[in-house]
């Protein structure tokens, strides 16, 4: 299982990391950014999980619920998530950890 | 069921009472289209919404003797004005006053689709909200309590699906018996929390009856107001009366940040939230455990780490591939076709100037456009194909990384590969891109992206001055060289004109679907309709006007001293009209801007004969090498390069220098009269078509001057 410390320090989204999951605090970017965030659902309060990084490294792809969705580490900065230890899909364990990013990620 | 179509005659309508005005509105990826689809049938009607670029679909047919008129907005994720499509949807509910908006919500993931459904419900409009994919939720063995939701809705909720096509009689019966009042809706406002209400109901005291706003909704606008919606406050700030509001909304905006330390608009979006959460909980029962999605399955491969960027190269390969391997074949036909009317025409028709205007001008040009159609539609389809299946966000997602650093989002890799095989196309597929920056910028870049028209003149060019061991190389090179002018362009543009215009990534990776062939068939027709119906009609022109200046003015003298030859020697005519061609060129009006361009043509070692073919190339780049065969008198250059390679070589004017010199300018300068319609259609503004023209030849000059001057100091 995926055991973190639920007082953890919150961080930003930029830093999470991949196949873990995190609560929204709050949404600092401005401007136009902000609202678009907002209006997909990265509303503070809401459970996200990281998915991967592209394979060049940057955006981010995170799962609200159903929904995919994908950000720059640079709006991704303006995120903060504080790392929640339920996650909404239970089998994410050390497994598929350990196999994350190999040959076999896809695999069960 | 009673839903004939109709034609989309404007007389047609019967009584207004008898005529229904709907908007479908929804998410992108909600399966709007189809529904769409589904109810209009084949009667759509595509235009742009005024003065954008954003496509406009409307449909028209009857039920039940109703006439419905219905309109397909953008998808949109919202109704703040992020993009333009959605200030155009917005705009449309706001000001062309539907009679009811349809909303189209995804029932696989109503959290983040009924956001929208409740900015709607903020706009006080006549709503009718259908959950669509009602088969994908029943396979998933999820239950929706219609009746309770309806009730928290306040509007009508239609189950629907556009694939079994299971609702589509039901959404209609609704439809009319709303309009006919058989039923009433509720017309519920979005309810928040009481200390936000009581600051709408303060602003909107404020707001009411101020006569410049009228026809706004009023307690819409206080929502907007609070959120500082800037689209909104540009909208107000040129009324007198914005003065005294103005006040109230910094007093309620600080109010909120002082009691719940956060801006309005996020406190706004939270509750919005909140009572989609909550709506959800008290309607939907889930019993399966949420199970990885096929779509995540999918991407676990297609967006691996390490596999992704070779399954991404792969595919762009295969689409580049099966356009110009499996297009090559019916543009054979098409040439062929072109060629036989031609030479039926010939025979037919006594010489004249109608019958060479008609010949030379007009089939030529044509046709030379029609060559291309088989390649656009192919690249279309896949386009639209990898829009359908939702590739095209993986695509963007994967090469955003390098794209950013070009200061270009990660959806410009597409036009850019496109650009290989056409520049049309290329220009038009740039569509996608929602910032105007990045979109003007990638369209700007395009040309640098050596299209297929070109090669065969690099093919001439290379056999005539380079060993053919070197051949390839070189070729790559010239390639190369553009994609990188292409990337240097793209930056220096994105650091000056549009500094401050970067689209942020945040984009949603929509679920993968089944495409349909019917919604795929459509999109590639409408697309290769417009290529053939403005990118012709431009084309038509243009190869009239090119036609005219290489055949006009005649030299009288000329052509009787070569009749006179015809009658001596009938034995080789062929022979001697390409003499007479090729000597009556510099004496028309294009070989005089030949020589006229001498003086600025002559730093990148082009004679006025080299000038001829690069004007000509303006209207299409095959033009040049035909163009070169003309000018050499060595006649249909096109079954036999060599002989143009060889007179070429043993010209004592040329050299490799020129050669190459000449390659880079054909790389990259103005790629055709085709491409520049289409930018200037795709970019509606005057002064970026105009730079674009400006831009290339400038670049194509500098390039073509600097491979000249340094290959000759080379001694080449």
């Amino acid at each position: 299982m995926i055991m973190q410390d639920p007082h953890r320090e919150p961080i930003p989204l930029s830093e999470a990391e991949v196949g873990s999951c995190y609560r929204v605090l709050s949404v600092n970017a401005t401007g136009v950014i902000r609202q678009r965030m907002l209006d997909m659902g990265l509303v503070p309060g809401v459970c996200l999980t990281v998915l991967r990084f592209a394979p060049l490294g940057d955006p981010i792809e995170i799962r609200i619920n159903r929904f995919f969705m994908s950000l720059r580490r640079e709006e991704a900065r303006f995120v903060q998530v504080l790392p929640v230890a339920i996650c909404p899909r239970p089998h994410h364990g050390r497994f598929r950890r350990f196999f994350r990013g190999g040959f076999f990620h896809g695999g069960r | 069921m009673d839903v004939s179509a109709v034609s989309f005659g404007g007389d047609f309508f019967m009584a207004d009472d008898k005529q229904i005005f709907i908007a479908l509105a929804g998410n992108p990826n909600s399966g709007k289209t189809s529904i769409f689809n589904c109810l209009a049938g084949a009667n759509q009607k595509v235009g742009n919404f005024s003065g954008v670029t954003v496509e406009k679909v409307e449909g028209s047919f009857r039920h039940r003797g109703y006439t419905i008129r219905l309109v397909d907005l953008p998808g949109t994720y919202s109704l703040s004005p992020y993009s333009p499509e959605e200030k155009v949807a917005r705009d449309f509910i706001l000001f062309q006053k539907p009679d009811m908006v349809v909303n189209i919500v995804d029932a696989t993931n109503l959290e983040r689709n009924l956001v929208l459904t409740t900015q709607l419900m903020d706009l006080e409009v006549e709503l009718l909200i259908v959950f669509n994919m009602i088969d994908e939720v029943e396979k998933q063995k999820t239950k929706i309590d219609y009746r309770q939701f309806e009730k928290l809705f306040g509007a009508h909720v239609i189950p629907v699906s556009a694939i079994t096509q299971f609702g589509i009689r039901d959404l209609l019966d609704h439809i009319v018996d709303i309009k006919s009042g058989k039923i009433e809706t509720l017309k519920y406002k979005h309810q928040y929390s009481d200390g936000i209400e009581e600051d709408i109901r303060a602003l909107s005291d404020a707001i009411a009856g101020r006569t410049a706003w009228k026809h706004l909704p009023t307690r819409w606008l206080a929502i907007k107001l609070i959120e500082h919606d800037p689209d909104i406050i540009a909208m107000l700030k040129p009324f007198p009366c914005w003065a005294s509001i103005e006040e109230s909304i910094g007093s309620t905006r600080e109010k909120i940040l002082r009691f719940e330390k956060k801006d309005a608009e996020v406190l706004l979006a939270e509750e919005r939230m909140a009572f989609i959460r909550g709506a959800i909980k008290e309607t939907v029962v889930n019993d399966e455990e949420q199970r990885e999605s096929l779509t995540e399955k999918i991407d676990n491969i297609l967006l691996h780490r390490f596999l992704g960027l070779p399954v991404f190269l792969l595919i762009m390969y295969a689409i580049f591939q099966f356009t110009f391997r499996l297009g090559e074949y019916p543009m054979l036909w098409i040439d062929r076709f072109f060629q036989l009317i031609t030479r039926s025409l010939d025979a037919l028709i006594p010489a004249s100037m109608l019958k060479s205007i008609l010949l030379d001008g007009i089939i030529a040009g044509v046709g030379g456009v029609l060559v291309f159609l088989p390649n656009i539609l192919i690249l279309f389809f896949c386009i639209s194909l990898l829009e359908a299946t939702g590739y095209m966000a993986r695509v963007a997602f994967v090469m955003d990384k390098l794209m950013h650093r070009l200061g270009l989002h990660g959806k410009s890799f597409i036009p850019m590969i496109t650009g290989f095989g056409c520049t049309v196309p290329a220009l038009m597929a740039a569509r996608t891109l929602r910032n105007r920056g990045d979109r003007i910028t990638t369209m700007m870049v395009v040309p640098f992206f050596s299209c297929g028209a070109k090669l065969p003149l690099y093919t001439v060019v290379i056999s005539a001055f380079f060993a053919p061991s070197m051949a390839g190389n070189v070729l790559f090179g010239i390639y190369i060289f553009g994609v990188l002018i292409g990337l240097i362009s793209a930056r220096l543009l994105k650091s000056t004109a549009f500094k401050d215009e970067s689209e942020p990534f945040v984009m949603e990776l929509p679920p993968y679907r089944k495409p349909s062939a019917r919604s795929m068939l459509s999109q590639t027709w409408i697309r290769a309709y417009m290529y053939l119906k403005k990118a012709g009609t431009v084309i038509l022109l243009a190869s009239v006007i090119i036609w005219f200046a290489g055949t006009y003015p005649k030299n009288a003298e000329l052509h009787r001293h070569y009749e006179s030859l015809r009658q001596q020697a009938a034995a080789d005519i062929v022979s001697l009209d390409r003499q007479e061609k090729a000597q009556q060129l510099p004496y028309s009006f294009a070989g005089r801007i030949g020589k006229f361009f001498e003086p600025l043509s002559r730093p990148l070692g082009f004679d006025w004969r080299l000038n001829i073919a690069l004007i000509n190339g303006l209207a299409a780049k095959e033009i040049v090498v035909s163009t070169m065969g003309t000018i050499y008198a060595i006649g249909d250059v096109d079954s036999d390069f060599r002989t143009l390679a060889e007179s070429l070589r043993s010209d004592p004017h040329y050299s490799k220098a020129t050669g190459l010199s000449f390659m880079i300018f054909v790389l990259l300068y103005v790629p055709c009269i085709a491409s520049v319609a289409v930018f200037f259609r795709e970019s509606s503004s005057k002064k970026w078509t105009f730079l674009f023209v400006l831009y290339t030849l400038s670049v194509a000059w500098l390039g073509a001057f600097a491979v000249y001057q340094i290959s000759t100091l080379l001694g080449l």
